[in-house]
C-alpha cells in the first residue's frame, strides 16, 4: 500500500510538472469563454465543479479514513455488530438534496434565461445547414443575403441567433468559446443564439457523430468590429472577378490560366467516381455554386468568395495553392468518405482551376 | 407425455448422462451455465479491450494514421457494443446464475431450459453481432446508432448496421428470458423463512434488475424492428426524405438505453453489498435504505432518459424537468455510498482482492457519480455533451464502477464454484495496475472533454492542444491491459491447481452460498434450508448479543459426508442450443440478406424451422428421461 501510494504521488507530480511545461492554446476550450453564453454555461460548471470539489473531498476522505482506520489489527477481532442508524441515515438522505438545490436553482432559472433571445442588441439571422461533412451558412436578413460555407463572419455584440438545420444525418453546431451546442436534428428545426464579446478567430467542430468523416467537419468563426464586419459583407455582395465569369458564360476569348480554370469549371464535364461509384458527366458548377455563373449547383460549399477562406475542406487544411490542389486532385484522400468525386483531369486542369480559385477573393 | 416419445428420433431424446463437452450443450445445471456465461463474457471482455486498446493507440499523437476513419469508427461502435451487450450484461447474468439459487436457497432457477437457451442465444447472438468484421464492415453508427446514420445513403457503404439491429434483437431475446427467469425464481423459489426482507442485497439488486430487464429491452425491440424494416424492406421509420423522425429513435433508444445504465449498474452494487459486510465482519449497515434506494434508482431510471437527449432541443420545460428528475438520482446514490462507507465504519477490514475491488469501485464510483452531476445541468451539459468528458464519466461509472463490481465478484465467488482460490498476491498487482490504468486513462478525458475534444473522432490535429493528454490516456488504457493479463495468468494458474476441500466458506460469508461445499453439488442444497432472519447462516456461526457483541459459535466437525443423495433434478436437454442458434441463425440470414438475398434468406429459413423444431420438441420433450421405460 505505502509503495502504492509513494508511486501515485511521483506520478501526479510528474504528470503535473509536465501539463506545465508544455502550454499549449487551447483552441476550444469551454474555459475561456468570449461570449455570454458561454460564460454563463462555465459559470455554472464553476458552480458545480465547487460543490462537487466539496462533496468529494468530504466522502473520500470519509472513504479513506474509514478503511485506514479500521483495518484488521488482529485476526481474531469481533467487531460490534450494528445494522444501521435511522437518524444518520435520514440525514444523508437529505442532505443531498440541499446539495443538489445549489445546482438545480441556477440550473433552471438559466434555462429559462437563455431560451429567451435578449432584445437590448442588433440581430442577425443565420441559417446553418449541415451536410456530409461541411457547413452551409446563410444570412437571411434582408439586408444582408449572403451564403457562404465554413467560416462564419459575425459582428461583435450583436446577437447571433442561428437555425439549425440538416437534411442528411444529425449534426451539433458547437462554438466551444461562444456557445455550448445545439444539434441539427432533420425534420426538426432548432436554433440556439449567443453574442461574440471581442474580436478573435474561434474554432467550432460538429459534436455530432455524423458517419466516416465526422472528425474533419470543423468550421470558424471569426468575429469582427462592426466596420469590419460591413466591409467582409461588402466584399461578399460583390462576385469575385466579374470578368473571369463572363468568359464562361458567352464565347469570349478569355486567355490566361485563370480564365481557362473558369471555364473548366463552368463548361467542362469529366468522369470520374464518388465513393467507389463510377460517375460521368461530373462539371464542378453542378455542385458548386460561383455567383454570377449560369449554373449554380448546391451540393457542396459555394465557392463564391473561397480565396478569401482560411481554410478548406470545412475547417482541415490551410487554403494554400498545394493544398487546394492536391484537394481537387483527389478529395478522398484527404477527406476519408468525401461525396466530391475524384475526377479524371487531363494535364493542366487541375493548375487552371486553381489558379482561377485563387482570384476569389 | 410419453406417448410422444415416438416423434422424435432418438438422437433427440431427452439424454440421460452427459460427459465431456456434451456435458455442457446439454446442460440445464445453473452452475454449469453461470460458467459459461462467465468464460464466454470474458473472452468478449478481452475482444473488446483489444478495440479499445486499438482505438487508444489511433488516438495517442496528433494526425495519427494507425486505422482508417471507417475501421475506427467501427472499432469504438463495437468496442461500446461488446462491453455493454457482450461482456457486462452477461458477466451479471453469469453472477445471478451462480448466486442467485444458492443465496436463496433453490437447487436451480424456475425454468432450467430457458436459462439454457438465454445462454445460447447469447452466444450465438454474439457472433451475429461480430459477424460484421468478416463479412464488409461491423456496425458503425456508434452504439446509440442514431438514426438517420444508420440508413445505408448516409452510411460508410457497409452492411455493418445490418448485424447490429439483428444481434441485438436476438441478444434482447436473451435478456428478457434471462430477465424473466430470474424475476420467477427470486419470487417462488426462496427457501421457507427467507421473506423479501431477508433477501441477501445481491439476490435483492438481481431482483430489481430483472425488473429492468423485462420491461426495458421490448422498448428497443420496438426501435430496432423499425430500422431492421427500414433497412431490409425499405419502410421510412427514419428516413429524413420521407418525413421520418430521427428524434423517434432517440426517445426510444434512451427509454431503453437509461434503465440499461442501472442494469449496469445495480449488480456490481449487490455484489458489493455482499462484499463489504463480509470482509468487514459486520453486517451492511442500513439494509432497507439500500433496498429501497435501490428500488428507487430503478424506478427513477425511467424518468432520465432525455437527459441524454439535451441538446436535440426539447424546449427549456422539458429540458429543465429532466434536469431535475436526474439530479434527484443522485440521493439513492449517496446513500448507498453513505451505507457503504457506514459498513466499514467500526468493522474490521480483511484487505483481500475483493474488498480491494469494492473499495475502489466506492471510490471511483463516487468520482463518476459526481461528473454526472455536472452534466444532469443543461447549460452544462451544452458544453460537455459529445465530449471526451461524456465518455469519462460513462467510464468511471461503467469500468470504475461495474467492472471493479464485477472483478470484485470473480474474486469473492470464484472459490465456491472451483475449489480453488484465486492467487492473491497476483490478484493485489491486477488491482493495483487496474486502479493506477483506470485513473491514468479515463482520468484526463475529464480535462480533454473540457478542452473541446469531441468524441468520435478519429483524429485530431496537434494545433488543439489535445495531445499530451491522450498519450497518457493511452499509457493508461496498456496499463489496464497489462492488469487484465495478470488477472488471466491467475485465472489460469488457478485453475490448474487442485481443487481444496476446506473452501466451503473461506472468506467467513454471511450468505447461505456459504454453507454449502464448494463447488456445490448438483442439487446445492442436501435440505432446503430453513431462514430465520437476514443473514441467517452468519447467524449458525455466532451469537449477537443486544449491543452488538459478537461471540463464536463452537462449531462441531463438519459431516461433509459425500455420501449420493437421491434428489429429483431437472433433466438434461438438447432443445435449448437447437432453439437458440436457430434463432440466431435466422437473424443472422436477415443481416445478410442485403448482400447476399439468396444465401440470406436460405439461412433465415432454416434458421426459423431449426426455431420451430427446437421449440416444439422443447414443449413435447417428457418431463424425465425416465418416463420412456
Amino acid at each position: 500500500m505505502k509503495y502504492a501510494k509513494i508511486l501515485k504521488v511521483i506520478l501526479t507530480t510528474l504528470l503535473l510538472g509536465l501539463s506545465l511545461a508544455c502550454t499549449p492554446e487551447h483552441l476550444q476550450s469551454t474555459f475561456d469563454p468570449k461570449g455570454p453564453i458561454a460564460r454563463d454555461q462555465e459559470y455554472m460548471f464553476q458552480i458545480i465543479f465547487w460543490a462537487m470539489v466539496a462533496v468529494f473531498v468530504i466522502v473520500q476522505a470519509g472513504l479513506v479514513y474509514t478503511v485506514v482506520k479500521f483495518r484488521r489489527k488482529s485476526e481474531s477481532e469481533l467487531p460490534k455488530q450494528t445494522h444501521g442508524n435511522d437518524k444518520l441515515e435520514i440525514a444523508w438522505t437529505i442532505a443531498p438534496i440541499f446539495i443538489l438545490a445549489i445546482v438545480a436553482i441556477p440550473t433552471v432559472s438559466m434555462i429559462f434565461d437563455h431560451s429567451e433571445i435578449p432584445t437590448n442588441k442588433p440581430k442577425i439571422e443565420i441559417t446553418a445547414d449541415g451536410y456530409q461533412w461541411w457547413w452551409g451558412f446563410k444570412y437571411t436578413d434582408e439586408n444582408l443575403n449572403i451564403v457562404t460555407a465554413n467560416e462564419l463572419h459575425i459582428p461583435t455584440d450583436t446577437v447571433i441567433n442561428v437555425s439549425l438545420r440538416s437534411k442528411n444525418v444529425i449534426h451539433s453546431f458547437w462554438i466551444p468559446k461562444l456557445a455550448g451546442k445545439m444539434d441539427l436534428v432533420p425534420n426538426n428545426n432548432n436554433s440556439m443564439w449567443f453574442i461574440a464579446d471581442e474580436p478573435g478567430e474561434y474554432y467550432a467542430q460538429c459534436a455530432e457523430y455524423c458517419g466516416t468523416s465526422h472528425a474533419n467537419m470543423k468550421f470558424k468563426v471569426y468575429a469582427h468590429e462592426q466596420s469590419g464586419f460591413e466591409e467582409w459583407v461588402k466584399n461578399e455582395k460583390n462576385s469575385a472577378n466579374p470578368n473571369l465569369i463572363a468568359c464562361t458564360n458567352t464565347d469570349a476569348n478569355c486567355t490566361g490560366l485563370a480564365a481557362k480554370g473558369a471555364n473548366i469549371f463552368a463548361n467542362k464535364a469529366f468522369s470520374g467516381v464518388i465513393r467507389g461509384q463510377e460517375v460521368e458527366n461530373q462539371r464542378c458548377a453542378y455542385c458548386h455554386t460561383i455567383e454570377g455563373m449560369k449554373i449554380k449547383g448546391n451540393a457542396g460549399p459555394n465557392l463564391t468568395h473561397v480565396a478569401s477562406r482560411t481554410t478548406i475542406a470545412s475547417g482541415t487544411y490551410d487554403n494554400s495553392e498545394e493544398n487546394l490542389t492536391s484537394w481537387i486532385t483527389n478529395p478522398k484522400n484527404m477527406k476519408p468518405g468525401v461525396y466530391m468525386p475524384t475526377l479524371n483531369f487531363e494535364e493542366g486542369d487541375v493548375e487552371a482551376l486553381v489558379a482561377y480559385l485563387q482570384t476569389l477573393r | 407425455m410419453a406417448a410422444n416419445i415416438g416423434s422424435l428420433p432418438k438422437f433427440l431424446q431427452r439424454p440421460t448422462t452427459y460427459s465431456g463437452i456434451w456435458g455442457w450443450i446439454v446442460t440445464v445445471d445453473h452452475k454449469k451455465i453461470g460458467v459459461m456465461y462467465a468464460f464466454t463474457a470474458i473472452f468478449f471482455f478481452l475482444v473488446g479491450g483489444l478495440e479499445a486498446v486499438v482505438i487508444r493507440t489511433q488516438l495517442a499523437f496528433a494526425s495519427n494514421e494507425l486505422v482508417s476513419p471507417d475501421i475506427y469508427n467501427q472499432l469504438f461502435t463495437m468496442h461500446a457494443l461488446t462491453m455493454i451487450f457482450l461482456a457486462i450484461m452477461p458477466l451479471a447474468v453469469s453472477f445471478f446464475n451462480l448466486i442467485v439459487p444458492l443465496q436463496i436457497g433453490a437447487r436451480d432457477v424456475a425454468f432450467p431450459r430457458l436459462n439454457a437457451l438465454s445462454y445460447w442465444i447469447y452466444l450465438s447472438g454474439g457472433l451475429v453481432l461480430n459477424a460484421g468484421w468478416i463479412l464488409g464492415g461491423a456496425a458503425d453508427s456508434g452504439w446509440f446508432a442514431y438514426a438517420p446514420l444508420t440508413l445505408d445513403q448516409f452510411g460508410s457503404g457497409s452492411h455493418g448496421m445490418d448485424f447490429y439491429s439483428l444481434g441485438l434483437l436476438v441478444l434482447g431475446i436473451s435478456s428478457v428470458a434471462g430477465g424473466l427467469n430470474f424475476l420467477v425464481t427470486i419470487i417462488n423459489m426462496r427457501a421457507p423463512g427467507m421473506t423479501l426482507m431477508r433477501m441477501p442485497v445481491f439476490t435483492w439488486m438481481a431482483l430489481i434488475t430483472s425488473i429492468l430487464l423485462v420491461t426495458a429491452m421490448p422498448v428497443i425491440t420496438i426501435a430496432l424492428i423499425e430500422l431492421s424494416l427500414d433497412r431490409i424492406l425499405g419502410t421510412q421509420f427514419f428516413a429524413p426524405g420521407a418525413g421520418g423522425d430521427p428524434l423517434l429513435w432517440q426517445h426510444l433508444f434512451w427509454v431503453f438505453g437509461h434503465p440499461e445504465v442501472y442494469i449496469l449498474i445495480l449488480p456490481a452494487m449487490g455484489i458489493v453489498s455482499e462484499v463489504l459486510p463480509t470482509f468487514s465482519k459486520k453486517p451492511l449497515f442500513g439494509y432497507p435504505f439500500i433496498i429501497f434506494s435501490g428500488i428507487f434508482i430503478g424506478f427513477m431510471g425511467w424518468a432520465v432518459w432525455s437527459h441524454h437527449m439535451f441538446t436535440v432541443g426539447m424546449g427549456p420545460v422539458a429540458n429543465a424537468t429532466f434536469a431535475i428528475t436526474t439530479m434527484l438520482i443522485a440521493v439513492p446514490t449517496g446513500v448507498k455510498i453513505f451505507n457503504w462507507i457506514g459498513t466499514m465504519w467500526g468493522g474490521s477490514i480483511d484487505f483481500k482482492t475483493p474488498m480491494l475491488f469494492s473499495i475502489g469501485f466506492i471510490f471511483l464510483f463516487i468520482i463518476g457519480g459526481l461528473s454526472g452531476v455536472s452534466h444532469a445541468s443543461p447549460p452544462t451539459d451544452y458544453q460537455q455533451q459529445d465530449t471526451y468528458y461524456v465518455v469519462a464519466h460513462i467510464h468511471y461509472v461503467l469500468f470504475g464502477g461495474a467492472i471493479f463490481g464485477i472483478f470484485s465478484g470473480i474474486y469473492y465467488w470464484w472459490p465456491k464454484f472451483s475449489g480453488t482460490l484465486l492467487n492473491e498476491n497476483l490478484g493485489v498487482v491486477h488491482f493495483i495496475l487496474m486502479f493506477i490504468g483506470m485513473n491514468l486513462s479515463f482520468g484526463p478525458m475529464h480535462w480533454l472533454g473540457m478542452d473541446g475534444m469531441p468524441r468520435r473522432i478519429y483524429t485530431y490535429g496537434a494545433e488543439y492542444g489535445w495531445e499530451f493528454w491522450n498519450t497518457v490516456s493511452t499509457v493508461g488504457s496498456y496499463i489496464i491491459a497489462i492488469s487484465t493479463l495478470v488477472f488471466i495468468a491467475n485465472v489460469i494458474i488457478t485453475m490448474r491447481q487442485e481443487r481444496r476441500t476446506d473452501l466451503a466458506d473461506p472468506w467467513d460469508g454471511r450468505t447461505l452460498e456459504w454453507s454449502i461445499p464448494s463447488p456445490p453439488p448438483e442439487y446445492n442444497f442436501k435440505e432446503i434450508p430453513i431462514v430465520n432472519g437476514l443473514d441467517s447462516f452468519w447467524d449458525t456461526k455466532y451469537t449477537t448479543d443486544e449491543d452488538g457483541n459478537m461471540t463464536p459459535i463452537p462449531q462441531g466437525v463438519s459431516n461433509n459426508n459425500e455420501e449420493e443423495v437421491a434428489i429429483h433434478m431437472p433433466g438434461l436437454s438438447y432443445f435449448p442450443i437447437i432453439t437458440g442458434f436457430g434463432l440466431s441463425a435466422s437473424a443472422f440470414g436477415f443481416a445478410i440478406y442485403n448482400q447476399y438475398n439468396v444465401v440470406g434468406l436460405t439461412i433465415a429459413i432454416l434458421g426459423i424451422v431449426a426455431t420451430f423444431f427446437g421449440s416444439y420438441g422443447w414443449c413435447f420433450e417428457p418431463a424425465d428421461p425416465e418416463d420412456h421405460h
